[in-house]
């Protein structure tokens, strides 16, 4: 807000950078592993209320999943802050993924070898809206 | 969500101890989605509680640009350059 006087210096410019996936994939791995601090997310422990929701098929060690978004933070320099947003792979809260690539300078689709499929709804979600992507 | 917030260099008032809470999260430039995080406020109740601290100009919001047009080259180059070095 221009003329508003903050306090704490001058104030980063953000960028954001979207981590999409499959359930299970390795989304919340990604971004801790990648954030300057510890990544900050809700994860609610899974209940028998996701059995048979969720599709656990290969993961089955798994016992949390992510119901809100993860983060992570990235400085550049003293300017740049890169901030991570790690989307909610399941499609039911596919909502949040419009919000979450607005003004995004890109987006990272992980994908389960073993469950590829997973992965379509985000890449098909990002190719919509005019992404092009690279495989690795 | 990326928005930046900040404490503004008004004059404090008392206030309710939940927006005393994101006040003090707030006094460097720290995102929306990271005091959501930290205050464990959901993200909605949270912007409604940012709105009311907003309004009554304690708080200072800060939208990057990039939000609004793509990132010049250079500062493409630098992410790029950085996220090689992790």
């Amino acid at each position: 807000m221009e003329g508003s006087v903050a306090q704490g210096g001058p104030v980063p410019d953000t960028l954001k950078i979207v981590v999409a996936g499959g359930f299970g994939a390795g989304k919340t791995t990604l971004v801790s592993a990648l954030s300057e601090v510890e990544s900050l997310h809700t994860e609610e422990v899974m209940t028998s209320e996701s059995v048979g929701v969720d599709d656990l098929d290969g993961v089955e060690g798994k016992t949390t999943t992510t119901v809100a978004l993860d983060f992570g933070r990235i400085t550049l320099d003293g300017s740049t802050v890169v901030y991570l947003f790690g989307t909610p792979g399941q499609r039911r809260f596919s909502f949040m993924w419009e919000e979450l690539a607005q003004g995004a300078l890109g987006a990272v689709v992980l994908a389960d070898t073993r469950r590829l499929a997973d992965s379509f709804d985000a890449i098909d979600f990002f190719e919509s809206r005019g992404c092009r992507s690279w495989w690795r | 969500m990326t928005s930046q917030v900040v404490v503004s260099s008004v004059e404090r008032r008392e206030v309710d101890p939940e927006l005393e809470l994101i006040l003090s999260l707030c006094v460097r430039p720290v995102s929306v989605a990271e005091v959501a995080s930290r205050s464990g406020f959901a993200l909605g109740v949270l912007r409604v509680l940012l709105a009311d601290l907003l309004d009554q100009g304690l708080v200072v919001v800060h939208t990057s640009d990039w939000e609004r047009q793509r990132p010049d080259a250079r500062t493409l180059r630098s992410v790029l350059e950085r996220i090689r070095e992790l």
